[in-house]
């Protein structure tokens, strides 16, 4: 890639050019396997625990130990409302670090937090607080274009709105909810994907379970991914149509699928589908891959089928001017049937949209039990995602949006790069901002999150329910507003993190420490544009 | 010295931590660290006591039965 520092002088023509080199297309995505040492020391961990578990439960159960967890008091004769009022699992594996998950936070979640301190007598069956706030960087907040801050434009622009529209309508869309800022978002979002029409709702979650059920209904068929988010699941599940799944980013599973199902029809009847529905998203959040566009969009127009895409971590953050998927890939938008995110992420703000056709919208607007039943969005919300698209399209005048999207990337190339040459196992995309990296024994999830607190980092580790049990991560959010001595403090705790923990397991790379890695590689790569 | 005995001490500690995290005893109480230890331990030591005072005996009966 060229080193462009030494290119043009005037400053727009040298956004310019360094923007055609950032963006140079890679595309590398890796999933290293998982090496057999780990998994069999894994399994025998989680053996020795629930082994320790149920001579606990034992215990408690004879009366040698008091019960500290909620149980069922249900009056005699009467049948148990719960089978096990709390189970196995939460009892004895997620109590014993349950410290290091729900941390409560005492400032604005953007580029540094505030982590207030816990502490606990009994093995976190309680806590009590210190008192003490734990300055830390934020690692772990989708805060992925820095909007997540209490000054600036986009904070003013939500108080002034307070001031001008209150805080609710107390109404529903059909009813007296449709102020004259929902307008104003849904254009802005039309335009800003390049699509006719589209529609926001008030949570992201509701806006898939709630609307999948008008897309879908008895009849058709679904076909999702094997890693899809629980809300797409949710959504599939109750519209009430046939649910077959995909493996993860396989397309050769997809058209197999897609083959099989158009030539055996429905189930019993064997009536051909009423129509079938590909539902994939942008980004996967525990993985930190993409999705295959062009290849799906190939197969979804031999097939005749609709595709379905959620891009709820991708827009805003992929992209060379941060239109999601659509734009990383080049695609043409009017091939995908029906665009879906959410305003969470990017945009630092709350809710959802869905955007296509203007007949599919409009389609949307009357049935949809969201529009119909929940109450509409707040105004400071929506301000604060108007003002945001605002700066990210560059209607304010300046080039702000623009040097967001830039310096993510940037620092999502300088933190991926380093992490996987010091022997980390990095799952995912090179342009992905979400970066998984692996740790696979339950102790070593614990281990990991409290050391990192105390270097000042604060992470999100993710065990069991969520991932496979196996492969527990650590989950790595970046930030365009992380500076690049943020990001150095991050990857310098993480490598003595690493080293106390033993966490470098990769096979391909040889582990290095921090201060081995060649510092003039990626300090030249690191274009700082401030 | 003194800084080589710290450092001896520090890679001890290392392996400690390694023990704990591995076996995941790291996340549980006290007691019953002692006792999953006291258990390996009592396992491993029975297995040793028994092949140093068995497998010489057996070792030889072996090279008679096939010499």
């Amino acid at each position: 890639m060229n080193k462009s520092s030494s290119s043009s002088s005037s400053s727009n023509s040298k956004s310019k050019f360094i923007s055609e080199n950032v963006f140079k297309f890679q595309n590398h995505e890796e999933f290293e396997e998982t090496p057999t040492w780990a998994a069999v020391v894994t399994v025998l961990g989680y053996a020795i625990l629930s082994a320790l578990g149920w001579l606990r439960d034992f215990l408690r159960h004879i009366g040698f130990e008091e019960k500290k967890t909620a149980y069922d008091p249900n009056p005699k004769d009467f049948v148990p409302l719960y089978q096990s009022y709390e189970c196995f699992y939460t009892r004895n594996l997620y109590t014993r670090i349950r410290d290091v998950f729900n941390q409560p936070i005492a400032s604005v979640a953007g580029a540094e937090v505030h982590v207030m301190e816990r502490l606990s007598d009994d093995y976190n069956w309680t806590f009590k607080f210190s008192g003490k706030k734990i300055p830390s960087i934020n690692l772990g907040s989708y805060n992925y274009l820095g909007f997540a801050e209490n000054q600036g434009p986009c904070s003013e622009e939500a108080i002034k709105s307070i001031e001008k529209y209150g805080l609710t309508t107390c109404s529903t869309r059909h009813e007296l909810g449709t102020q004259q800022y929902m307008k104003e978002l849904e254009s802005l979002m039309a335009e800003y994907l390049n699509v006719e029409d589209c529609i926001a709702f008030g949570m992201g979650f509701a806006t898939n379970a709630l609307n999948i059920p008008t897309l879908a209904g008895k009849g058709d068929l679904i076909l999702s991914d094997k890693l899809n988010h629980v809300s797409l699941i949710l959504g599939a599940r109750l519209s009430g149509a046939t649910i077959r799944t995909f493996d993860h980013n396989d397309v050769k599973d997809l058209e197999l699928q897609l083959h099989d199902a158009i030539i055996h029809g429905q189930p019993r009847t064997c009536r051909p589908w009423k129509k079938i529905l590909i539902i994939v998203e942008g980004v996967y959040s525990m993985e930190g891959s993409l999705c295959r566009l062009p290849e799906i969009i190939a197969i979804k127009k031999k097939y005749k089928a609709y595709l379905y895409v959620d891009e709820a971590h991708s827009i805003g953050a992929i992209g060379p001017r941060g239109r999601g998927v659509v734009d990383y890939w080049k695609v043409d938008p009017n091939d995908i049937d029906i665009h879906m995110g959410t305003f969470t992420k990017s945009f630092g703000s709350a809710g959802g949209y869905i955007a296509g056709k203007k007949t599919l919208i409009d389609h949307i607007r009357i049935y949809s039990h969201s529009a119909c039943y929940s109450s509409s969005m707040s105004a400071p919300v929506v301000l604060q995602i108007i003002s945001a698209l605002n700066i990210i399209m560059g209607r304010d005048g300046t080039n702000n949006g623009q040097k967001r999207i830039q310096q993510l990337a940037c620092n999502v190339r300088y933190f991926r790069r380093q992490l996987f040459d010091m022997g980390f196992i990095v799952y995912g995309n090179d342009n992905s901002p979400v970066v998984p990296v692996m740790i696979y024994m339950p102790a070593k999830i614990a281990a990991v999150n409290r050391e990192m607190l105390k270097r000042g980092c604060a992470v999100v580790t993710v065990g069991f329910p969520a991932t496979h049990l196996t492969e527990s991560r650590v989950r790595f959010c970046l930030s365009a507003g992380h500076t690049k001595e943020m990001l150095d403090h991050a990857l310098r705790a993480m490598d003595e993190v690493g080293h106390l923990v033993s966490l470098r397991y990769s096979k391909q790379n040889p582990h290095l420490r921090w201060h081995d890695l060649n510092r003039a590689d990626y300090d030249k790569e690191y274009l700082s544009l401030n | 010295m003194l800084s080589s005995v710290r450092r001896f001490f520090k890679f001890i500690h290392w392996l400690y931590l390694q023990y704990l995290l591995n076996t995941a005893l790291y996340m549980l109480e006290p007691w019953e660290r002692v006792l999953f230890t006291t258990l390996l331990f009592a396992i491993i030591s029975t297995a040793v006591y028994s092949a140093l005072v068995f497998l010489p005996v057996h070792v030889r009966s072996m090279i008679q039965t096939y010499s």
